[in-house]
């Protein structure tokens, strides 16, 4: 039995160390995408591999990386000694993307190994087809880039330079091999810190400590499911286009069953997988439902394996939330978009007050090129074109230009003077897109747009999301509204404009081509005209919702040349019955 | 705030890879701006022995966001090698790893002149016995409850050593908010801290 205070220092220390390596890698890497996006996440595991403490900037990362780091303390059970690295990506032995890199450090003590501290990021290139390894065209994982099964860097303090050489020569970017040499000095900081954990309280009382957390955790969630109905609960929502089948339409049914203190997620309706890269690898959907879970639930709960002990996830192999080897899933780190949707959509009459409506669903752009000012390569996500609003709730707006749900608001905005200064581009326009929000009592969050020049021609752009439609955007719930879909084009100098596919590669971009993207905004909660008619007024008066939205969608009249509401023409707009905003979900 | 030193950042930006950094004309920036330091402290009456300088510079290696920022005597101008060998260290240090030999740049220069201060003696809180002053109440969330609770908001400034109040209480300071749960009981000491102690359980 341990002391419930102790544990908690001891909780507290853990979740520090996974802050201080978080930050080791912001302040030392050299990617974009991990100093300005954050791309990354940080977890403590026992020697078995269960985690103990994580830390998550993209909480997608997190959780998948508990199944990836369950593969590498399998793999080396037997063999693994102190000043060990080890690196890890592939998505059918637990790894979430090929991009997504883990690299793992075990932590002794006395000269008995304790734990792992690992951290999981994003690589600017991971080899295969196309820059970046975003490949729309890819059919196998091979065409999407070098495939990692656990693999040592480092063995007892040194470094394989074989190992290093072959790895760092099948990727295109030497950034990568940089950012990778901060990964592993974020794990040597993590493993300083928790072996100063260990000396000063001993392993037995360490390890006692993470046996009352896993407990801990497990009531607490416990607590939480018991407090939502009984009941069994079914929802579908919708994946477009494969990149292979622009047209395809693919479809993620889940069933949620209630059972007092447990919760089951069966996805086994769901479709079968897909030949191009939409496929979700197991991790990407177990990750999903848990960053849902901590959405819905009514309580801050402890992010370690003792919540696992109360839900199960069914997702039967074959299907797009469990594929088969060697199916590509390079886009399907980016399903839990889709899978926390429909989980939301299910759970919506069991804990209306809890579920959020829809966010954005990504619709990001990936672009490779040559950077003349720089005499060197370039290639990065445009972050902050990409981040469109989050879904409302009970008694919140949705955020603005947050980002997709799975990052739980991580995804830093990037300042715009940085984003010109690494990539040769000139950004005219980025701003909040007026009724972009979808309408209701508690509206979704607002979307952006974004238009810059391409400085230098010759650029390659993968194209990659979702949500381009009307149909298709952040639905909204219980009479909100739907936000506005995701947009991307290209307007060539020489005058025409040619308007991707949600999963597309753009080649020889000519310099001088301007570049307008919009991510949309989140879905709207509970029914408009229950908008206080001043928060209406406010927006409209901010630049958010036009006149005519306000009219239309708020039943709110505005006086253009005052400014003022018009109560009496407002009040009738209001009383009169009317049918829900489109893009509402019906519920139950 | 009384007892700090007086102290004077001052700061120039010089941006270039280090291979190309010209000590002397690095050392004349220095100079130059704790030679403004120095002025201001001795407007500020601090006697010259009571004054002294350090340098610094913030370097990274190329393609880094980011700087470390490392202190040094302005005459290590004069041996590059020291302040770069001091980097690496403290690179090493605050991030597991140091990459010698890589391009590094240097980001900017900095002077900071320091006027010390002679010690100053501190007078323990005079107890003078008054009741700990409520300023009201006010709703707030109490998580073993889970619900929204009328309670009582004391001031923190105006209360007087020995005293204390039962949870759940708010007491509201200058500088902080300190909220009591139901579960703890708050006391005043001696020494000025206010101490939160659980109460017997049930």
């Amino acid at each position: 039995v341990s002391d419930p205070i102790l544990t908690s220092v001891i909780a507290n220390r853990l979740k520090a160390i996974g802050e201080r390596m978080g930050l080791v890698v912001e302040r030392s890497a050299r990617s974009p995408l991990l100093v300005e996006g954050r791309d990354f996440s940080l977890g403590i595991y026992n020697a078995a591999g269960v985690l103990l403490e994580q830390t998550e900037y993209i909480p997608v990362l997190g959780y998948a990386t508990a199944s990836g780091m369950r593969a590498i303390a399998r793999a080396f059970a037997a063999n693994v000694e102190e000043g060990d690295v080890v690196l890890h990506n592939d998505p059918y032995t637990g790894g979430n993307q090929l991009s997504d890199w883990k690299v793992a450090k075990p932590v002794f003590h006395e000269g008995e190994h304790f734990g792992w501290v690992v951290i999981a990021a994003h690589q600017a290139d991971v080899g295969g087809a196309v820059p970046g390894s975003y490949n729309p065209n890819a059919t196998d994982l091979w065409q999407e880039g070098l495939r990692i099964t656990p693999l040592k860097l480092y063995e007892g303090g040194r470094r394989r330079d074989d190992v290093w050489d072959f790895v760092f020569g099948n990727v295109r970017l030497d950034v990568v091999a940089e950012d990778v040499s901060a990964m592993i000095g974020s794990c040597t900081v993590g493993e300083r810190e928790l072996k100063a954990l260990l000396a000063r309280y001993g392993a037995e009382t360490v390890r006692a400590a993470a046996a009352g957390l896993l407990d801990a955790a497990e009531q607490a969630a416990s607590a939480v499911i018991e407090r939502m109905p009984d009941g069994i609960y079914t929802a579908e929502w919708y994946v477009h286009d494969d990149g292979i089948d622009h047209d395809l339409t693919a479809t993620i049914r889940v069933e949620i069953t209630i059972e007092g203190s447990r919760i089951r997620f069966d996805f086994s309706e769901t479709d079968p997988q897909v030949t191009g890269y939409v496929n979700a690898p197991l991790a990407v959907t177990i990750s999903s439902v848990m960053i849902a879970f901590f959405m819905i639930a009514d309580d801050e709960l402890p992010h370690n394996d003792g919540i696992m002990r109360c839900i199960e996830v069914v997702a039967p192999e074959g299907s797009l939330v469990n594929p088969r080897y060697p199916a590509p899933t390079g886009f399907g780190n980016h399903l839990s978009d889709q899978i926390a949707a429909v989980i939301m959509l299910a759970l919506a009459p069991a804990v209306p007050d809890q579920v959020t409506a829809c966010w954005n669903h990504l619709l990001a752009t990936i672009v490779a090129g040559w950077s003349t000012r720089a005499n060197a390569p370039y290639v990065d996500i445009l972050i902050n074109a990409c981040k469109g609003g989050g879904g409302g709730t009970y008694g919140a707006d949705g955020y603005d230009h947050i980002g997709l749900i799975t990052s739980g608001g991580a995804i830093a905005a990037q300042d715009p003077e940085i984003f010109e200064l690494v990539n040769p581009h000139f950004l005219h326009r980025f701003e909040y897109l007026p009724d972009s929000a979808g309408p209701g009592r508690w509206r979704g969050g607002l979307g952006v747009e974004t238009i810059f020049t391409f400085e230098d021609g010759g650029v390659q752009a993968s194209v990659f999301g979702d949500g381009g439609t009307p149909e298709t955007a952040a639905f909204g719930i219980l009479g909100g509204g739907r936000g506005c879909p995701n947009e991307i084009e290209f307007r060539y100098p020489v005058g025409t404009t040619y308007r991707p596919h949600l999963k597309d590669l753009v080649s020889a971009i000519p310099a001088g081509t301007v570049y307008r993207q919009v991510a949309g905004g989140g879905g709207g909660y509970g029914d408009p005209r229950e908008r206080p008619v001043d928060r209406v007024l406010a927006e409209v008066r901010n630049g958010v919702v036009s006149l005519a939205a306000a009219r239309r969608d708020y039943g709110v009249v505005i006086d253009p040349e005052t400014w003022t509401v018009e109560e009496a023409a407002t009040a009738a707009l209001r009383r009169a019955a009317s049918a829900p905003p489109a893009g509402s979900e019906r519920i139950g | 705030m009384l007892l700090a030193d007086l102290r004077h950042d001052l700061t120039r930006s010089y941006s270039r890879h280090w291979a190309d950094v010209d000590p002397a004309e690095a050392r004349a920036i220095v100079d130059e701006l704790a030679e403004r330091g120095l002025e201001a402290l001795a407007e500020e009456g601090v006697p010259e022995e009571r004054r002294s300088i350090v340098a610094s510079a913030d370097l990274r290696y190329s393609g880094q966001h980011h700087e470390v920022s490392i202190s040094f005597p302005p005459h290590d101008l004069g041996h590059l090698e020291r302040i770069e060998q001091a980097f690496h260290r403290r690179h090493e240090e605050l991030y597991g790893f140091a990459s010698p030999g890589k391009p590094m740049e240097i980001v900017n220069l900095h002077a900071t002149v320091l006027g010390r201060r002679k010690p100053f003696p501190l007078e323990p809180p005079s107890v003078d016995g008054r009741e700990a002053p409520r300023r009201g109440s006010r709703r707030i969330y109490l998580r073993g409850v889970r619900s929204l609770e009328e309670v009582e908001v004391l001031d923190g400034d105006r209360i007087a050593p020995g005293q204390w109040a039962a949870g759940p209480v708010v007491v509201d300071t200058r500088t902080t908010t300190i909220v009591v749960p139901e579960t703890f009981d708050i006391a005043f000491d001696a020494s000025g801290s206010f101490v939160l102690t659980r109460k017997a359980g049930p």
